[in-house]
């Protein structure tokens, strides 16, 4: 078992390697779980208490009832109520208020008489999600206002209130019941840092030992090219998985993130994603000269499509067909759909076969590429 | 003539418009050493490397016992051993010697019996053994370089690749480095490649080939070599004061005439003269310009003066490479209309009390005291990491003394550093110069560093470019220049402002030896006729001879400081007279005194040892020889800079062990 001998050899070189050097040692375990936590507690997109402002010319009791039902719910933070709209502008523009509702002096006298009254209201649209978002919360209080005045006007002419609206719905969500983000966060960032990391890991194993000069002693002696792939990769491998680990223990037991599924889908999963990843970065390793080379096509192509494409922030589905292109030709984007699922909807093995048939795949023709490229010669 | 083991024939190798190789043709039977000798550039890494199958080659054929190097490279791979150029570069620093060795011995997948073997022997041969668990990166230049050799024999390789694996190593490792290659080839009879830059190891080697610019300029066994020098070697030594310089280059038959301390080297020209014609005529022509007796002899010529010529004749036949221009007389006139350097007005050049500088525990330069008078030569000679660069970069304030205190010039180097730098020019190692800008460009650069004025400037450039034999090659990109050119390139920006103190950090290292001798003119130039104080290091032990006074250093000490020639008596009175014993089959020569004189070492072609008593010595040893059936000639020879250092070092190591344990 020669082959297993080298492979081991380097193997066990590149572990007491990766122990002794401070650098590689926090690129491996610190920094991932530091970057879990910045992203963990400081990367939400749920749209809570936001800060809103009423002018009220009006001033009346209907007035305030309706700024009542904006106040009670948890989505909005009352700034404040004035009658200068100048002030409102104000505060607009400062940032300290993301939105402004306008009610008229005639709004009372209008309802009361059953006229139709105009109320403006104005949003911050710097950030367009969020704005989409609070603009369905305003739609959602101001109907619900609506259906009071709807309640009380029947009762007033002896009407069914069910009468003039027949159809209702009944929302139920699966999945995130909460519609709580972290649920969806944390795992979009478990596949991240397991994509970041372990490419970066593996885009200074090749490259640093051609900056050393050490790489002639595999160039020169009679290891096989992929035997130095084999050897380089495990013990990383194996750093990857451990990162795994300890990421997903993290999500559950400090961050109460929802999870219905099976360990050992997300796990193999996981160790064949970890595989993977290695592989990108070992392969930037062989195709350039310096650290830093490595390490800038690490980010460039990991990472950024990873971020963008992946489905972490908008689901594939709604991508136009060259984002969609580009996500299926990146691993994350599969791991993102088992760990999303194991997660969430927590399905058995065969609904993820597809996922991680493609996987194995994308593994496959990255090694093979590494194993071709990777010349055991200088020039 | 035994069968070739490996074989290169034609072989081409370029990188993009770079002709590194161009044709070259070789054969090494087993069990021979061979050797590559040239400069930086010269072509001999790709060489190397296209044999240890780790490089392509454009056309021709490289073979090691018949297989191809270039088309079946892993097929050669397993009887190799490759060791890279750099101090001990195939080393991973954080793992210990053992670790090291450990992970060679797997990769090559070695097994177990041969392996704790080979090993131990190793392990003893190089002293390494009580340091098994010491991190490479801890460990001494010579010791790496000594550890990296045994990681290269640890699978017992047929064929040794050895890429400059000496340069930079003191002499003392150098020694054990060469026993142990001299062991191997004795016993298994590997053959062995190596390159070098130190003319005494191509003398050990069995056959040697000189590279110039991609090519073989001269190839045979090192006496074949040496008869190939034509004219006759002279070495004139006049009485103190006198320049003969001049002189000598004025005769008409003076080839090359090389100034050493208060000796000259003349190589004559290739006429057929008699010897004594030539001694007389010569004798005739000094005694109308030196009163008194000129002493001429007759030395053994040497490798290098041998590729002097051989490049020189190259160069000739090539005019147009500007390279191998021959060195112009105008050196011995003023640099500038004045000598700047005589004007001061200072007793002391550099004054040190004491000085000391900590890295952490680790103590770089541990208590120097150092005087230098203006306009002296003073050499710093030293191995790897014995403190000569944080000195030098101590000295000009650029590094902060962490004790005692040292005037440069008349300035202190703590307090006074911005003064202190306008008067003294600095060419460090890598010749600091930036490659991407022309010469003239980089001239700019300096004189704009330093506040030159435009008007003086521009003529300051002119005279510098004309000087030092740049003329014509302003306007070149200095990336594009032979390394011997960047050299004077750098010296001419450290002098751009007319210090009157220079330092030069290795300034020749990798440099081939005419552009050395060309550099080392203008260096005697600055210091006589500018009144230049000049500190210069260097691992050239040879080149030492140029300097005035020397100072040996050691583990961050200044051992000893004084004249080559106070230190050569000094070292003989220490441990005698230096017994050399001259033979073609030197290696049998001592195996057979190895088990009388304990001391005896290899030193070229020769056995050698200091010895007491050198006559009793020296019957002894012709008695052995002669029962050996051994053709030797046993003499005595004065001692070289190299064992005068080695024996100091070796005494102040003894007087620190006896300290230690005390």
């Amino acid at each position: 078992m020669e082959f297993f001998r080298r492979s081991r050899a380097l193997a066990v070189k590149e572990t007491r390697e990766l122990f002794r050097d401070p650098t590689y040692l926090g690129l491996s375990f610190f920094i991932p779980i530091l970057l879990l936590q910045l992203f963990g507690y400081g990367l939400s997109l749920d749209v809570k208490n936001l800060p809103i402002v009423f002018v009220d010319t009006n001033n009346s009791a209907i007035s305030r009832e309706y700024i009542d039902s904006f106040v009670h719910s948890e989505y909005f933070d009352l700034i404040g109520i004035t009658r200068d709209a100048e002030q409102a502008r104000e505060l607009m523009q400062r940032g300290t208020a993301r939105v402004v509702v306008e009610l008229p002096t005639n709004f009372s006298r209008d309802i009361v008489s059953g006229k139709k009254v105009a109320i403006a209201v104005t949003i911050d649209g710097s950030f367009p999600t969020r704005a989409g978002i609070i603009q369905s919360y305003i739609n959602a209080i101001n109907a619900k206002n609506n259906l009071e005045l709807i309640h009380k006007m029947a009762a007033q002419y002896g009407l069914d209130p069910d009468a003039l609206m027949p159809i209702e719905m009944r929302l139920s969500v699966w999945y995130n019941p909460a519609l709580e983000s972290i649920n969806m966060i944390i795992p979009g960032i478990l596949v991240l840092i397991l994509m970041l990391f372990p490419a970066i890991l593996g885009a200074l194993l090749v490259v640093r030992e051609k900056e050393d000069g050490t790489i002639f002693n595999l160039y020169s002696s009679p290891i096989r090219r992929w035997e130095i792939v084999l050897g380089k990769a495990a013990p990383y491998v194996v750093v990857a998985f451990i990162d795994y680990l300890i990421i997903y223990a993290a999500s559950i037991l400090q961050f109460d993130v929802r999870f219905v599924g099976s360990f050992w889908v997300i796990s193999s999963a996981a160790f064949l994603y970890c595989i993977c990843t290695i592989g990108m970065g070992l392969l930037f390793s062989i195709i350039t000269q310096t650290q830093l080379a490595a390490m800038l096509l690490t980010f460039l192509l990991t990472v950024t499509p990873a971020f963008s494409y992946s489905g972490f922030t908008t689901p594939i589905a709604s991508m136009d067909s060259l984002g969609q292109f580009i996500a299926h030709l990146i691993p994350a984007t599969y791991f993102m759909d088992i760990v999303r699922g194991s997660y969430l909807k927590g399905l058995g093995f065969e609904y993820y076969a597809s996922d991680l048939a493609s996987l194995a795949i994308y593994t496959v023709v990255i090694y093979t590429i590494c194993i071709v490229l990777l010349k055991k010669r200088i020039g | 003539m035994p069968e070739s083991l490996i074989r290169v024939e034609d072989l081409h190798k370029s990188y993009k418009k770079l002709e590194a190789v161009k044709g070259v043709s070789f054969e090494i039977p087993k069990g021979q050493i061979f050797g590559l000798i040239g400069p930086d550039g010269a072509g001999k890494t790709s060489i190397i490397q296209c044999l240890a199958g780790v490089l392509s080659a454009d056309r021709g054929e490289v073979s090691i016992a018949g297989i191809s190097c270039l088309k079946k490279p892993e097929q050669v791979k397993p009887i190799i051993g490759y060791m890279p150029q750099g101090l001990g570069l195939n080393l991973y620093d954080n793992l210990s010697v053992e670790e090291n060795i450990n992970f060679f011995r797997e990769l090559r997948c070695v097994p177990e019996r041969t392996f704790l073997d080979n090993r131990n022997r190793l392990l003893e041969m190089t002293r390494l053994a009580p340091f098994s668990k010491r991190p490479a990166g801890k460990l001494s230049g010579g010791m790496r370089q000594k550890l990296a050799l045994i990681c290269t024999l640890i699978h017992l390789p047929d064929i040794l690749l050895l890429d400059e694996p000496t340069t930079g190593v003191d002499p003392i490792s150098r020694r054990d480095f060469w026993q142990i290659i001299q062991n191997i080839v004795s016993e298994r009879e590997v053959t062995v490649l190596l390159s070098t830059s130190y003319m005494d190891e191509a003398e050990r080697c069995h056959q040697i080939a000189m590279m110039h610019q991609g090519e073989f300029i001269a190839q045979g066994t090192p006496t074949e070599l040496v008869k190939t020098l034509r004219g006759q070697l002279l070495q004139l030594t006049a009485p103190p004061g006198n320049d003969l310089l001049p002189t000598l280059r004025d005769w008409p038959m003076c080839e090359t005439v090389v100034q050493i301390g208060q000796h000259y080297r003349l190589l004559t020209l290739d006429k057929t003269d008699d010897a004594t014609d030539i001694e007389t005529s010569l004798r005739t022509l000094l005694n109308e310009v030196v009163p008194g007796q000129v002493n001429i002899e007759h030395p053994t010529p040497s490798l290098e003066d041998v590729f002097i010529q051989h490049t020189r004749t190259e160069k000739l036949a090539r005019p147009s490479d500007h390279s191998s221009t021959p060195t112009s007389n105008h050196l011995s006139d003023h640099l500038f209309e004045t000598p700047w350097g005589k004007q001061q007005q200072i007793d002391c050049a550099i004054n040190t009390k004491n000085i000391s500088c900590q890295f952490g525990d680790f103590t770089a330069v541990d208590q120097v005291d150092l005087a230098v008078e203006p306009g002296e030569i003073f050499g710093l000679l030293g191995p790897n990491g014995a403190g000569k660069t944080t000195l030098i970069k101590m000295l000009c304030g650029l590094q902060k003394s962490s004790a005692g205190s040292a005037q440069v010039i008349g300035y202190d180097t703590d307090t006074e550093k911005r003064k202190l730098r306008h008067r003294i020019g600095y060419m460090s190692q890598k010749f600091s110069l930036y490659r991407d800008l022309s010469v003239v460009e980089n001239m700019h650069l300096y004189s704009g560093l330093y506040g030159i004025k435009k008007a003086v400037r521009e003529q300051r450039i002119g005279v510098l470019l004309e000087r030092l034999d740049l003329a014509g090659l302003g306007n070149r990109n200095t990336l594009s220049l032979p390394l011997g050119i960047r050299q004077r390139v750098a010296l001419a920006c450290a002098l751009i402002h007319q210090p009157l103190l220079l330092f030069l950090d290795e300034p020749t290292s990798g440099v081939d030896p005419v552009a050395r001798r060309q550099f080392w003119e203008i260096v005697h130039a600055l210091a006589e006729n500018e009144g230049v104080t000049i500190i210069v290091s260097t691992h050239y032990m040879d080149e030492a001879e140029h300097c005035h006074r020397l100072g040996f250093m050691q583990q961050g000490r200044m051992v000893i400081t004084g004249t080559p020639d106070q230190l050569k008596q000094q070292a003989e009175q220490m441990d005698g007279s230096l017994v050399t014993i001259e033979s073609e089959q030197f290696a049998a020569a001592f195996e057979a005194l190895k088990p009388e004189f304990s001391g005896a070492i290899y030193y070229g072609r020769r056995v050698q040892w200091q010895s007491k008593t050198p006559q009793q010595d020296q019957d002894r040893a012709a008695e052995i020889l002669q029962q050996s059936g051994i053709k030797a000639t046993v003499g005595c020879h004065p001692l070289s800079i190299e064992e005068a250092f080695v024996s100091f070092i070796q005494h102040d190591l003894s007087i620190q062990n006896q300290l230690g344990a005390a």
